[in-house]
């Protein structure tokens, strides 16, 4: 098996820019897929509305709130996580309320969302504060005298069952591009070759045609470089090394989202061999 | 009627920056400016702000309660 080696380009709490070596592009993949879809993570998931006299119907104010992204701290996030892995999600809810009323014409903002106490029995075990990553989302726009009051249950979920649990915005890869000149010195072709990159990876001087190495990650393998002078210039990848870029949301910092994926992935593994075992078992 | 909460195509959050977006164009500032500025960079959030159009005060002008 191959040695797989990791070097982070960017490390940011909602950014990540790393390259991965040595590994395949099914497990490039798994990891993307992975990261979006099943890292749970917390959004409201059930909403009772107590009064709205606003001009929204109650199902879409519901909505609204559950795509709002609510933050976690990582101590609170791995009782969460434990308790969904344990198919316990109904006994780790966070309740928050909200209650507006508009004396002269006004918005309801994520910021109103008051944090009202975990409910279940994993509750003892997270005492922290669950609030919006932002408390600028406008929910609805009250005209005067309206009113909105409501109880919200957040759930813990996966990203599979419904976007508004995704933790990332972005994760996506690329292969690792590889740039081969095969004629540095080739006059004027090398001009319009170095002007032909949208990205402005080549240079172009006294007749001589060069890459820029701290310039060559941004390369998309658009191949416009290889239109232009096809005799000067071999744009190929490398389909062992992959450039990967992963947004959060700020629900979970992404170094998080990217451990929780591979650890979710590894369990998923673990558990295919086991059945399988167990099948053959059955069968013999 | 209402910004989006988040950008349909990539699920960013784009709702929290909307206000801020509006105000800023309406005083006369380059809209691909306060997107660059509000660090919106991909075009799936950028044309949230930009093809929005916030109807939702023209609704409460026919609402009779208080």
């Amino acid at each position: 098996m191959n040695k797989i080696e990791v070097a982070f380009r960017k490390l940011e709490e909602n950014y990540a820019e790393f390259v991965i070596e040595g590994i395949t592009p099914a497990i490039a993949n798994a990891i993307r897929r992975t990261a979006i879809s099943d890292v749970p993570t917390l959004a409201i998931d059930e909403v009772a509305i107590v009064e709205n006299s606003t001009v929204f119907f109650d199902e879409i104010i519901a909505h609204r709130l559950g795509l709002i992204p609510l933050k976690v701290d990582t101590e609170t996030y791995d009782v969460l996580l434990e308790c969904y892995e344990e198919g316990k999600r109904d006994d780790c809810v966070a309740m928050l309320t909200l209650e507006v009323e508009a004396e002269k014409p006004g918005t309801a903002y994520s910021g109103h969302l008051k944090f009202a106490g975990f409910i279940g029995e994993f509750a003892r075990l997270a005492s922290a504060e669950v609030k919006p990553v932002s408390d600028l989302v406008p929910i609805v726009k009250l005209a005067a005298g309206q009113k909105l009051v409501l109880e919200a249950y957040a759930k813990v979920g996966v990203g599979r069952e419904h976007a508004k649990w995704q933790p990332v915005s972005i994760a996506a890869y690329k292969y690792y591009p590889e740039i081969r000149i095969i004629k540095r010195e080739c006059g004027e072709e090398g001009k319009k070759c170095a002007d032909a990159c949208p990205k402005g990876i080549l240079k172009w001087s006294n007749g001589r045609l060069d890459l820029i190495p701290e310039k060559v990650e941004e390369c998309t393998m658009c191949r416009a470089c290889e239109e232009a002078c096809p005799e000067v210039i071999k744009v190929s990848w490398d389909d062992s090394k992959f450039i990967f870029r992963v947004e959060g949301l700020g629900v979970i910092p992404v170094a998080k989202v990217i451990e929780t994926a591979l650890k979710r992935l590894i369990k998923r593994a673990d558990s295919f061999v086991e059945t399988l075992e167990k099948s053959i078992q059955t069968r013999s | 009627m209402i910004i989006p909460v988040r950008c349909f195509t990539c699920g960013a959050l784009i709702g929290d920056k909307w206000q801020k977006f509006s105000d800023r164009v309406k005083r006369g500032e380059d809209p691909s400016k306060v997107l660059d500025e509000l660090n919106i960079k991909r075009y799936c959030c950028r044309r949230m702000m930009l093809s929005h159009v916030e109807l939702i005060d023209e609704v409460l002008k026919y609402e009779t309660y208080g």
